[in-house]
């Protein structure tokens, strides 16, 4: 996925006058960045509402936090961090935090695989419409363990270096290149039906 | 699996991504080209890549009516602030709002300090009223002549001469 770049001055610039209190220019930066949250909160939760809450809260922390932002780091690892720690937050709040102590190891049994698949899904060899190939990668998505779905987004949809992945989620670089193994080997295993030596079957 | 293929295998995905090393970097790229099942391991990478991508793009392109909305609720939700500034200062007048710039404030206190310790330090008024038992110890000269008499004496702290006529003129 192409990301349209804007010259790093310009949106220095922006967060600039975004201090400031400058709403115009802080609506370039939503602008901007809108979509690149809402793929990292909707990988992470697999709802359209939840996710569109998350980004919206993340986008108003962002803004009433911005005196604490120094430029230290970029600004969109900033921004995902701020998204990934809301989205943290909420699985705590609702309960959903099933691997309390995350194991990047862990690879559900077969029973558990298909207890967690949406098995009803994957047909091999039946080409998916858009909507549907939506629906699959999404269902794939969230049978990683919580922490692993944030990496597994962040380096394959929104193409992040492994440094600036660590940088998003406060964690160290070895840990970002291990998530994203077991998540890499957990999701080729679920859609194997839909990768077949590099081709995509797709509609 | 090879043993070789073992101990490369977990870090495929890092070479793929270009995040090793150089020097690593190099010695796996030579195992990959004369490994198939390495290979066919890296194409599944890839091709995992390219399906949640595509996987992404079809949820989210669904949701960009969605997003622009979201845009103008977050835009609605965040305060004026600008606009609070302004009507604080135009209650102030414009003097106020200028010595309440915080840039400018500071240095000016400062200054004022130094101009009024520097003004305390050099200036020291003379002494408006001489007390009758010093006057003695001031007093220069006197004279006396025709009932009246003539104190000449010098205040303290300076070099002034004070002449003090004291008498009945019309004695």
């Amino acid at each position: 996925m192409k990301r349209k770049r804007v010259p790093v001055s310009e949106e220095q610039e922006w967060v600039r006058r975004s201090r400031k209190g400058d709403k115009e220019a802080f609506s370039r930066l939503v602008e901007k960045y809108r979509k690149r949250i809402y793929n990292l909160t909707y990988g992470m939760l697999g709802n359209r509402e939840d996710a569109l809450d998350m980004t919206q809260e993340a986008f108003l922390k962002a803004y009433r936090s911005l005196q604490g932002f120094r430029g230290g780091s970029d600004f969109y690892t900033w921004l995902y961090r701020i998204a990934y720690n809301r989205v943290i937050d909420h699985y705590r709040k609702e309960g959903r935090k099933r691997h309390v102590e995350y194991d990047d190891t862990y690879v559900p049994s077969d029973e558990e695989s298909i207890r967690t698949s949406p098995s009803s899904y994957f047909q091999p060899g039946r080409e998916l419409d858009r909507k549907e190939l939506g629906r699959v990668i999404n269902n794939a998505i969230q049978s990683l363990p919580e922490q692993q779905r944030a990496v597994i987004v962040l380096r394959e949809v929104e193409g992040l270096s492994y440094d600036e992945i660590s940088a998003s989620l406060g964690i160290r670089r070895g840990t970002v290149m291990s998530r994203l193994h077991y998540a890499r080997q957990r999701l080729q295993e679920i859609l194997k039906p839909y990768l077949k030596e590099g081709e995509i079957h797709e509609g | 699996m090879k043993d070789k293929c073992k101990s490369i295998h977990p870090i495929l995905g890092a070479w793929f991504d270009g995040e090793l090393p150089d020097h690593k970097s190099r010695r796996i790229a030579r195992h990959v080209e004369a490994c198939p099942a390495c290979r066919a391991e890296v194409d599944r990478i890839k091709a995992l890549r390219s399906l949640l991508q595509d996987g992404f793009a079809a949820a989210v392109t669904a949701e960009d009516e969605a997003l622009s909305s979201l845009h103008q609720r977050i835009m609605k939700r965040i305060p004026e602030r600008e606009t609070k500034n302004r009507k604080r200062t135009g209650r102030e007048g414009p003097l106020m709002s200028f010595f309440r710039f915080r840039r400018i404030t500071l240095p000016m206190a400062v200054t004022a300090m130094l101009v009024a310790a520097v003004f305390f330090t050099i200036y020291k008024p003379a002494p408006s009223v001489i007390k009758t038992g010093s006057v003695n110890d001031c007093i220069v000269d006197d004279l006396e002549s025709g009932g009246r008499t003539v104190l000449l004496f010098k205040t303290h702290g300076s070099a002034m001469t004070v002449i003090w006529v004291v008498g009945n003129p019309d004695t």
